[in-house]
């Protein structure tokens, strides 16, 4: 029942892939070329973490002897580079090596799409075609034991107490999101059938929100113990939301406030998820960034750990020729939180209040400085507690290797 | 016998049902909520005022909108701050647009694979690929204005206490209008569809309840009206409708007068459907309804009349703002007052409502927040009793497909409901 299931969700992804894909009548250029699996990390290499070793596992991913894998990355990198060389911008040329990549992957709608796109590629283009397609293959057969390789990775999404809007942000992404779910074995999406999850092994699982009730808890551990790679989704996952604010607040009286009858009613401190257990990697954000997510997500389902760049917000900020909210004596958070998500809060006028987390070289003793004359210190430690920002910052702090 | 569903798939938040039927007698009929806590209302005590929207509007992430113009509603009527009419009839849009991704989300791809005898949405989109893309169409427009006017889809941007942080571009909404042609062609063709869908006849009466006023359909204000005749502001509404907790339970549902009741797309059709733009009126004469209308699985259809709708009422205001200046939806200065505000407004699942208590500096003393779902909760568990002794006589797994059906029909939201 459980494999039936299973290619039953398939079937209707791939459905509706194709079917938005006409949609558009486009078949969007793919920029990551699917490489089959490079070697995965060492099991164990993110050490164990206790609550007090919080936010270990960003830490491990920046320790992570990642030479090997840089190395093979780069190796493909310069070969799509050079079939980009040999392709004439054209999106049909694009489409077409798309459909071959996924080929292996996805054979019946890769299919398609190929039907589709070569009608579009005239005679002229057919060669450098098919020359680009050679490269590909080459780039992929390389590190893999070709059939073994062909079985589609297995992903679960996994929601804990939250809005739910970290979903709701991939499912947003439309067709760009349904090409995701083509090229993998969705397990458990409840949001298009009622049947639930069967069990078994999975390579990756992206969480969404707070283990608030014990059902939160058992489900989190028991994903964890199922999956290769366990990813948190958004800032509740990763630092606590929103409702971590209770943490900072009066103890008991929060849920005073809200509740006549509080006996029976699971209200624990907010804990973010890898107090729990160990988290892999981390889609930051409140809700996360959709084009963040298609950028990382190639690499994790081909068991890599992706390194988010250490660079402020202020960088995207500036790109987008917005005038910086400092100089209108606006507290913004940006210089010190790790940039990514294109800058979206500058871009209509809000200050950053550090959804994404602290950057890894983010100077909170600087920010502090900067807002001085805009914020009393009551003020800023308000402000980062919004997204669950005031306890990292006093880690930083306090020196703590967080 | 015992009938538990241990989790429904295919909608907001998580949730599972038991019903407990003695001799043919429904002895209970309860939502058994799995939904954690994260007390909302709480963590906005003691704090600036200006929190008080980024914060609530993360209760939900398919209508944040909504929590984010109620909540500064509220403030703004707490410190008796005016905004612009432009500023108004922009927030409406907004909500219109939320409105329009919510419903084509649950009408399409959350309700109707239950109508058809489906067991999944893989039947559905593979037996209905041309309906598929149209129902992506409506959402994807929807979705547009929210990320035009709010600078994002999911927890916008730019609303703030008294008015815009910015003003969106005329040329964005310029293009929104441009499509919106093709998106009320779709709006009708997707209700065409709906029109010839089995819906199940069953009936049971109840009081419903929106907001009301005159001249447009109801969404951005109004006042609190039923279909009982009751008919009071929104400052009243605490007054007359009385939240209740009972032990263990993390959700509060809302009573009037000790009866439960319905809010949403049915409550609002049966009270203001007189109001309906030219299209969406035509449609609704063609479903053939008679009002009062206590069907509750005719909730799906009235979404679709308001789908329609508002298509038509967004395009019509987008219109009229391009002619106005925009700029006057820019925040101006206002004084930070104390005070006690109340607002409600039109979520895609029916009224939210607010309340909240400021002191002078603009702290937060006291925070209210009564959603739809919460409301409509009372009168889902009734209806479900009743319904369950039309199905009794179904094989299990029947009878927990029609329920499951059922409940999602309501399109309720737990997330929502818990906050």
């Amino acid at each position: 029942m459980a494999v039936n299931k299973k290619s039953k969700i398939a079937k209707f992804l791939g459905r509706l892939s194709s079917v938005t894909s006409r949609l558009r009548g486009k078949v969007a250029a793919k920029k990551n070329a699917k490489k089959s699996k490079v070697k995965k990390l060492p099991v164990g290499i993110a050490k164990n973490k206790s609550a007090v070793a919080k936010k270990g596992a960003r830490v491990v991913k920046k320790k992570m002897p990642a030479k090997l894998t840089v190395k093979k990355k780069t190796v493909a990198d310069k070969k799509t580079k050079d079939a980009k060389k040999i392709l004439p911008n054209k999106p049909a040329n694009k489409s077409k090596a798309k459909a071959d990549k996924r080929k292996p992957t996805v054979k019946r709608v890769a299919k398609k799409k190929v039907d589709a796109s070569v009608a579009v590629v005239n005679e002229k283009n057919k060669s450098a075609v098919k020359k680009t397609v050679k490269i590909a293959k080459v780039a992929k057969a390389a590190p893999s034991k070709p059939e073994a390789k062909l079985k589609k990775p297995k992903v679960a999404i996994a929601s804990l107490t939250s809005c739910e809007g970290c979903q709701f942000a991939l499912l947003d992404l439309g067709e760009k999101f349904l090409d995701f779910v083509g090229k993998i074995e969705m397990v458990d999406f409840r949001l298009i059938e009622d049947e639930e999850d069967g069990g078994g092994d999975l390579d990756l699982v992206l969480v969404e929100g707070n283990p608030v009730t014990e059902e939160n808890v058992k489900t989190l551990k028991a994903l964890r113990k199922r999956s290769k790679l366990l990813v948190a989704l958004g800032n509740c996952a990763a630092m606590g939301g929103i409702p971590e604010i209770k943490n900072y607040q009066e103890g008991a009286n929060t849920i005073k406030h809200v509740y006549k009858y509080i006996q029976g009613i699971s209200n624990p401190e907010i804990r973010e998820i890898d107090n729990f257990v160990k988290v892999d990697f981390v889609f930051p954000g409140c809700p996360i960034s959709g084009d963040e997510f298609l950028r990382y997500i190639p690499e994790l389902l081909a068991g890599r750990i992706p390194v988010i760049p250490d660079q402020p917000v202020c960088v995207e900020c500036k790109a987008a020729g917005n005038r910086c909210l400092l100089l209108d004596k606006k507290p913004c958070f940006g210089p010190m939180i790790q940039g990514g998500c294109g800058a979206v809060c500058p871009t209509s006028r809000m200050t950053c209040q550090g959804c994404r987390g602290l950057r890894p070289t983010g100077n909170v003793k600087a920010m502090r400085a900067a807002l001085k004359n805009m914020v009393t210190d009551h003020e800023f430690e308000n402000i980062a507690e919004i997204f669950g920002l005031r306890d990292d910052i006093e880690a930083r702090e306090k020196n703590i290797k967080i | 016998m015992d009938i538990k569903i241990n989790h429904i798939a295919k909608m907001e938040g998580h949730a599972g049902f038991m019903a407990s039927v003695l001799d043919g007698d429904v002895k209970s009929a309860k939502l058994e909520v799995q939904e954690g806590i994260r007390l909302i209302e709480g963590v906005l005590i003691g704090r600036y005022y200006t929190d008080m929207p980024i914060i609530a509007q993360r209760i939900c992430g398919i209508c944040p909108v909504v929590h984010n113009l109620t909540s500064i509603k509220a403030l703004e009527n707490a410190m008796g701050i005016q905004v612009t009419p432009e500023t108004k009839k922009l927030r409406t849009v907004m909500e219109l647009a939320q409105i329009i991704h919510s419903h084509a989300l649950h009408l399409f791809f959350l309700s109707l694979a239950d109508f058809l005898d489906m067991d999944n949405d893989i039947q559905l989109v593979s037996a209905y690929p041309e309906e598929t893309k149209i129902a992506v169409r409506l959402r994807e427009f929807g979705m547009d204005i929210v990320r035009v006017i709010g600078g994002r889809v999911i927890h916008p941007l730019t609303n703030e206490v008294g008015g815009f942080k910015k003003a969106p571009e005329a040329e964005a909404l310029r293009k929104i209008v441009a499509d919106s042609e093709r998106a009320l062609q779709d709006a009708v063709a997707l209700g065409d569809f709906f029109k010839k869908i089995k819906i199940p006849d069953f009936q049971r009466e109840t009081e419903y309840v929106c907001l009301s006023g005159k001249g447009r359909y109801a969404v951005y204000d109004g006042d609190i009206v039923s279909s009982y005749g009751l008919h009071i502001p929104v400052e009243k509404f605490e007054q007359d409708f009385q939240e209740l907790q009972k032990q263990n339970e993390v959700i509060k549902k809302v009573e009037h007068n000790g009866i439960s009741y319905m809010v949403g797309a049915i409550a609002r059709i049966n009270i203001n459907r007189s109001k309906l733009n030219p299209q969406a009126g035509k449609y609704l004469e063609s479903l053939n309804f008679t009002f009062p209308d206590y069907n509750p699985f005719h909730n799906i259809l009235c979404q679709m009349v308001e789908l329609i709708h508002c298509v038509e009422e967004s395009t019509k205001l987008i219109k009229e703002l391009l002619n106005s200046d925009l700029e006057r939806v820019v925040t101006r200065p206002y004084e930070i007052k104390e005070g006690v505000g109340v607002a409600a407004v039109e979520a895609p699942r029916g009224t939210l409502y607010y309340h909240v208590d400021v002191d002078s500096k603009g702290y937060v003393k006291n925070v209210n927040i009564i959603t739809p779902t919460a409301q409509f909760l009372a009168n889902l568990e009734d209806d479900v009793a009743d319904y369950i002794k039309e199905i009794i006589d179904l094989k299990d797994q029947d009878k927990q497909k029609k329920l499951r059906g059922f409940i999602r029909a309501y399109d309720p939201c737990i997330s929502c409901a818990v906050h």
